[in-house]
């Protein structure tokens, strides 16, 4: 079953930017993908595009089935509520709340009622290895630990995609090996994930590398067989 | 095209999500403000100033009207004043028997009459030219008390056998006899010594005593050639048959026409006065306004820089699923909130001010509910004016560019 189809997606930004030029990209269920590329290769756009964050110029995104591009705004937000997980490279937590309060805020908008949003925001939480870090705020925590709290958040809705734009990009090796390491469980245990990176050495771990050149996908190597979940 | 994605969105026939509960909404909307405290409690700080100058503006005069009534119905709500209508060339009086006729009426408690006597006053009878601004009134009845005189120094006219006269409080300063001397002094009054017994406290009540030297009603009638004819007569009565009585007496003093008379309260007339004062709480009103309206530039110039600062934050919110209608209610929440607690803390503010200014003049505390109300109201109708250009600048960020803020 496929999770996200790319066909012929061109992004374009006036007057003369071409991001994207007639992308065609399958990522199937359960899958695990690196998507690598040096600055400027188009790999935060096509973040965006899969993430439902912005629309294609041309061609078509579908997110399990779904045409993204025939979508208004509100309707793409609440696909992103339901149905897509996010990890940036800056965590991107609330310095003012705790861990798990960060990770219930994964779950407002997701719809999930407020007396269930603790307790799957604990269990995220202990997914990641963090339970004993429930009630520290990130300025308590450390670089990966925050990560992996962002990673929670991400997963604590159950999202059909996982998309970790640069996860490792501020964290020292070991922080990165344990982030990694949790982006990896993940993806045994059924997550489809896709992570946009520059990082050579960490795309190298991924079962599926795909790599993207002034805005072309250039390669696509499945280093192992694709486990479909 | 848009039913495309409603089966998948709508799925399970629950209700769009990214949308949320008022509890929510509150919990969101106040995190800006819990996190910066300093900067909610300034901007809050411009909308309660504005809002306790409001209340503090309107309960300053509700207070001391409701202290002059208080002191009205304390002295004089019980009073009738009766004035004979002046007319043309010729100067009315009332009929000699006036205080009796009006002891006889039913509610009546006490009855007195006055008359101007025409008589000349001067200080000494050596002066050529009278004193025009002071005139000799008779006194007949026990008037005094009836309009809460109190004699300051000296004492009340005693029937003494010797003309005597009490000086009412402003002919007392003009006469330069405030304080009485120790020997006995005499002013000239239709060409006749009469001795100065007394000075009176001033008599709100009954303010054209205050010009006057009053003299008894015998020695004026035994010394001042006067007719006998008042010119003005006073009752006290039972309080709620005051407003049945005027007519009453109107027809009492004057049967065939009574019209002729004017029956009047003075305390309604002091009161009438106390009020006019009011007009110029409009100014006030008017600055209290613009207090306002400087807060809430001050608010919504706290939320603009609110949401550049929380760029990043809308971004994120808008990647997990957040409507723009839930990041603009968001911030709209912000501004209603701080503007409440804005108003509130203000209306307290402005109620305490109130409160001490009352206390320190002896005033009982009026704080109009309704300008608390009001006040509130007014507070929060400038957090929404002042939140909506911010919340509409958050909701129209797009997430692409909010998560790539710095």
């Amino acid at each position: 079953m496929t999770t996200l189809e790319l066909d012929e997606v061109t992004k374009a930004f006036p007057p003369d930017v071409v991001a994207l030029d007639r992308v065609g990209l399958r990522v199937e269920r359960g899958e695990l993908v690196a998507i690598v590329g040096c600055s400027g290769s188009g790999k935060s756009t096509l973040l965006h595009l899969m993430g439902a964050l912005d629309t294609p110029t041309a061609g078509s995104v579908r997110l399990d089935g779904t045409d993204l591009t025939a979508l208004a705004d509100r309707d793409l937000t609440d696909l992103r509520a339901r149905r897509l997980g996010f990890v940036f490279q800056a965590f991107h937590l609330d310095d003012a709340l705790t861990a798990t309060q960060n990770v219930m805020t994964g779950l407002l908008y997701a719809g999930v009622p407020r007396r269930l949003r603790r307790s799957r925001a604990l269990e995220a939480l202990e997914r990641v290895g963090l339970a004993h870090r429930a009630r520290h705020r990130p300025q308590q925590l450390s670089g990966g630990e925050r990560q992996r709290v962002a990673i929670a958040r991400a997963v604590a809705k159950d999202p059909v995609l996982l998309l970790a734009d640069e996860p490792t990009g501020a964290l020292d090796t070991a922080s990165a090996e344990v982030v990694v390491g949790q982006l990896e469980q993940l993806h045994r245990d059924g997550t489809t994930v896709v992570i946009i990176t520059h990082d050579v050495e960490l795309a190298r771990r991924a079962p599926r590398r795909v790599e993207l050149r002034d805005g072309r996908v250039t390669s696509d190597v499945a280093a192992r067989p694709v486990v479909v979940g | 095209m848009r039913g495309q994605g409603e089966g998948l969105l709508r799925g399970r026939g629950r209700t769009r999500v990214g949308r949320l509960s008022v509890t929510d909404l509150l919990e969101v909307g106040t995190l800006g403000l819990r996190t910066r405290r300093l900067r909610t409690a300034l901007s809050g700080l411009g909308i309660a100033v504005g809002i306790a100058t409001v209340v503090l503006v309107t309960s300053i005069p509700a207070s001391s009207q409701a202290a002059l009534e208080r002191q009205l119905s304390d002295l004089g709500a019980d009073l009738l004043r009766i004035d004979p209508v002046q007319g043309g060339e010729e100067l009315r009086t009332l009929p000699q028997q006036s205080m009796g006729m009006l002891g006889r009426v039913g509610p009546v408690t006490r009855a007195a009459v006055v008359a101007n006597t025409h008589a000349e006053v001067r200080s000494n009878p050596h002066r050529l030219v009278a004193d025009g601004a002071l005139t000799a009134l008779a006194l007949d009845g026990d008037l005094l008390p009836m309009i809460r005189a109190r004699v300051a120094h000296g004492e009340m006219l005693d029937g003494d056998v010797a003309p005597t006269v009490v000086l009412g409080s402003s002919a007392a300063r003009r006469l330069g006899l405030e304080r009485l001397p120790a020997e006995p002094v005499t002013i000239d009054v239709g060409g006749v010594p009469f001795r100065v017994v007394g000075v009176l406290a001033p008599t709100p009540l009954a303010a054209d005593l205050q010009t006057a030297v009053l003299v008894d009603w015998g020695d004026a009638q035994r010394w001042l050639g006067f007719d006998g004819h008042p010119t003005v007569a006073y009752v006290t009565a039972r309080e709620d048959a005051i407003e049945q009585l005027r007519p009453v007496l109107a027809a009492t003093l004057s049967p065939q026409q009574p019209g002729r008379v004017v029956v009047s309260r003075p305390s309604d007339v002091l009161g009438a006065k106390a009020a006019s004062q009011e007009a110029f709480d409009g100014l006030f009103l008017g600055l209290a306004g613009v207090a306002l309206l400087v807060g809430g530039i001050g608010v919504a110039n706290t939320l603009f820089a609110s949401v550049l600062e929380r760029r990043r934050d809308i971004g994120l919110r808008r990647a997990l699923g957040a409507q723009r209608t839930s990041v603009g209610a968001q911030f709209m929440t912000e501004a209603l909130v701080l503007c409440l607690l804005g108003g509130l803390a203000g209306a307290a503010l402005g109620a305490l001010a109130a409160a001490w200014w009352a206390q320190a003049r002896g005033w009982p505390t009026v704080v109009p509910a309704t300008v608390v109300v009001g006040g509130v109201a007014a507070a929060l109708l400038t957090g929404a004016v002042a939140g909506i250009a911010p919340s509409v600048r958050a909701s129209r960020l797009p997430p692409t560019v909010a998560l790539a803020a710095d």
